[in-house]
């Protein structure tokens, strides 16, 4: 279903919004760019091309709390609190969407589903906003997917055009919510001329395209030994930066907290880029260099993760080139292990 | 940059050293990036330019293949001289190319200057207290050099270099910044106790752990940092605030006496945490208790005593 909504109406929309789900969008604070709760309009920031933190965020939190638990010297009680809140997010974008399609596919992988996840993702509403103008670390037509949204996966998208919002819904849940702002607002359905300006920003609107990543999944195996793989990473400072802001990346630790009588246990995430993250209680140690910490994320991503899961586990989004504290840009590392592997 | 390069070909030629670590320029201008050369060769592709503002001497932490050579600029040397002194590293090992140097672009403030154009920037040059940016499409701005370059270059008054290092290419600036020290502290010393609660905590609030502040900082150097210590634990997995402070005061902490305000930490986080703050205080009363400035001493802060040291805390 498509619907057009004059400039001004957006924040009615908002206010409407707002009246039923908690409301999560891009907003400013300082020089951060967050993806965080919004109580009114005036914080949403729709200029925010990508916030600093993804969409994951929202669904796979930081740290959580699983159960917590009190013990006394005949018996245990194990409490569970886990409330989640029909939420919307808006504002976000095609990349982070696609990001989410890796972690459902994770996160119900084989049959073991992993609740606390999948309630999120079912009570979430997603509202994306097509990119008109990517940057230069953008590079999601690698991957298929079109910055203009509506691959699937988002319920609305919609998309500036000259004078108006073309709204369009791709889920039951979508359509529901459109339907219901037609009957509230009375929002007329789109012209010829506005499908027409949309296509031709559809068509206009490229990132960088990295060819042939599909090649990359039996490349990096072949190719586990090759020495590029020390000189890509010499820059390397093996911090999480890039893990912990990319959309997919989705390790994790689970550790209890507690004293002698009670405590609790969390999840946080991790990252395969400390050398922690694979050390044994033994002393042992299978991935002690950089440069293999940086091969497995780069494996994981392009090889291991689409060979068991049927998707690649990157989305484009260039997050990881443009927080990295040590200059290194996976779209170069990309084209350089597909040009130099056999 | 010729004069830079013909340097380091010399001290392969003369087989002084078997790696130099410096910049080279990826695609875009702006897009520098640390490497390690070990071929004649490649020393062609070494660069200077406004926009190299890594830290060098982070690279030596790690580093087995020495002698080398390395290109500091007079913020790393002081990080340097830091090393040389807890005996970290041996000087004979090292040959040490001196940057005389302007000031350092800060990204994400000519980000909010240019926006998307930043990738057309084809050169910049900073001339006394402007910044001349060049682009593509031929255009020149002019901008004030504050609105350009790092909160740490503002300050940098001492940019010695003579004194140690083997040889310094460029010319010396001609401008120094006159901004007065640790403004950013005394903004933080001027609020109430609730206020710098406020303030700190909601820069800490959006802290991933992702470490970046501590891999990328010369001086954190532990084999075991205290943040990956399980048994005993020293800090908590989660991302409570109260986990978030007692990690960040820590490490701050844990550079008392030593932190030589390279401003690494607070340019490396992903979510804008002004990190340089924390040690600036701490180098403020370093400064105003015991005249003690690191980097800069022959003396290591915390391994010395002297009788008039004033004990006002104890």
């Amino acid at each position: 279903m498509e619907i057009i909504v004059p400039k001004d109406k957006l924040k009615d929309i908002f206010e409407n919004i707002k009246e039923r789900f908690t409301v999560f969008a891009p907003q400013k604070d300082g020089d951060k760019k967050l993806l965080s709760q919004v109580k009114a309009f005036k914080e949403v920031d729709l200029s925010i091309l990508k916030t600093q933190s993804s969409l994951k965020e929202l669904l796979f939190p930081r740290f959580e709390i699983l159960f917590d638990y009190k013990w006394n010297k005949k018996e245990i009680t194990i409490k569970e609190d886990n409330v989640v809140k029909p939420q919307v997010v808006l504002g976000i974008r095609a990349c982070d969407i696609r990001g989410l399609k890796v972690l459902d596919n994770l996160f119900s992988w084989e049959n073991i589903k992993d609740n606390l996840y999948l309630e999120r993702r079912q009570k979430t509403v997603l509202i994306t906003q097509s990119c008109l103008k990517p940057d230069s670390f953008c590079f999601c037509q690698s991957f298929s997917i079109s910055p203009v949204g509506g691959e699937g996966g988002e319920d609305i998208n919609f998309t500036e055009l000259s004078d108006c919002y073309l709204f369009r819904s791709f889920s039951y849940a979508g359509e529901k919510l459109l339907k219901e702002l037609i009957e509230e607002f009375s929002f007329s359905l789109p012209a010829d001329k506005d499908k027409k300006a949309f296509e031709e920003l559809k068509e206009k609107t490229t990132t960088s395209k990295i060819a042939n990543i599909e090649e990359l999944a039996i490349k990096i195996k072949r190719n586990f030994y090759h020495n590029l793989w020390k000189d890509i990473s010499w820059s390397c400072l093996n911090c999480g930066i890039c893990t912990y802001t990319c959309p997919t990346c989705h390790c994790f630790d689970i550790v209890d907290e507690s004293n002698d009588r009670e405590g609790r246990r969390i999840r946080c995430w991790d990252s395969c880029m400390f050398s922690h993250f694979t050390a044994m209680a033994s002393g042992c140690n299978p991935r002690e260099t950089k440069e293999s910490r940086f091969r497995q994320r780069l494996a994981h991503k392009f090889s291991y993760f689409p060979e068991n899961l049927g998707i690649v586990a990157c989305t484009g989004c260039g997050r990881c080139i443009e927080l990295c504290p040590a200059g290194i840009n996976l779209q170069k590392i990309l084209t350089k292990l597909g040009r130099e592997c056999s | 940059m010729k004069e830079l390069q013909n340097i380091v070909k010399a001290l392969f030629k003369e087989d002084k050293i078997k790696s130099v670590l410096g910049y080279v320029t990826e695609d875009y201008f702006y897009n520098v990036k640390p490497v390690k050369i070990s071929k004649i060769e490649d020393s062609e592709k070494l660069t200077f330019n406004p926009f190299c503002v890594y830290n060098l001497v982070t690279y030596l932490k790690k580093e087995k293949d020495f002698p080398l050579a390395i290109l500091v600029k007079p913020c790393d040397i002081r990080a340097l001289r830091v090393l040389l002194l807890e005996n970290q590293l041996v000087r004979s090992n090292l040959f040490i190319i001196g940057l005389n140097c302007k000031g350092i672009i800060d990204k994400r403030k000519i980000t909010t200057l240019f926006h998307l154009e930043i990738s057309q920037i084809e050169s910049a040059e900073i001339l006394d207290r402007n910044v001349k940016f060049k682009f593509n499409s031929g255009k020149e701005i002019l901008e004030d050099i504050e609105k350009c370059i790092s909160e740490k270059c503002l300050v940098c008054k001492d940019r010695e270099l003579e004194g140690d290092c083997d040889i310094v290419v460029g010319e010396k600036p001609a401008y120094l910044p006159s901004s007065e020290d640790f403004l950013e502290v005394k903004e933080l010393e001027a609020l109430s106790l609730e206020e710098r609660a406020e303030y700190w905590n909601k820069a800490f609030r959006d802290c991933l752990r992702c470490y970046a502040c501590i891999k990328v900082c010369p001086l954190c150097y532990c084999e075991n940092c205290f943040v990956d210590k399980t048994t005993p634990q020293w800090v908590a997995k989660n991302y409570e605030i109260g986990t978030l402070r007692d990690f960040h005061i820590i490490r701050a902490f844990h550079l008392a006496g030593r932190c030589i305000d390279c401003g690494e930490c607070q340019r490396v986080c992903p979510v804008n945490i002004p990190l340089r703050r924390l040690n600036q205080k701490l180098r403020k009363i370093l400064k105003e208790e015991y005249n003690y400035t690191p980097g800069k001493e022959n003396e290591i802060f915390l391994g010395s005593f002297s009788p008039g040291d004033p004990d006002r805390f104890l």
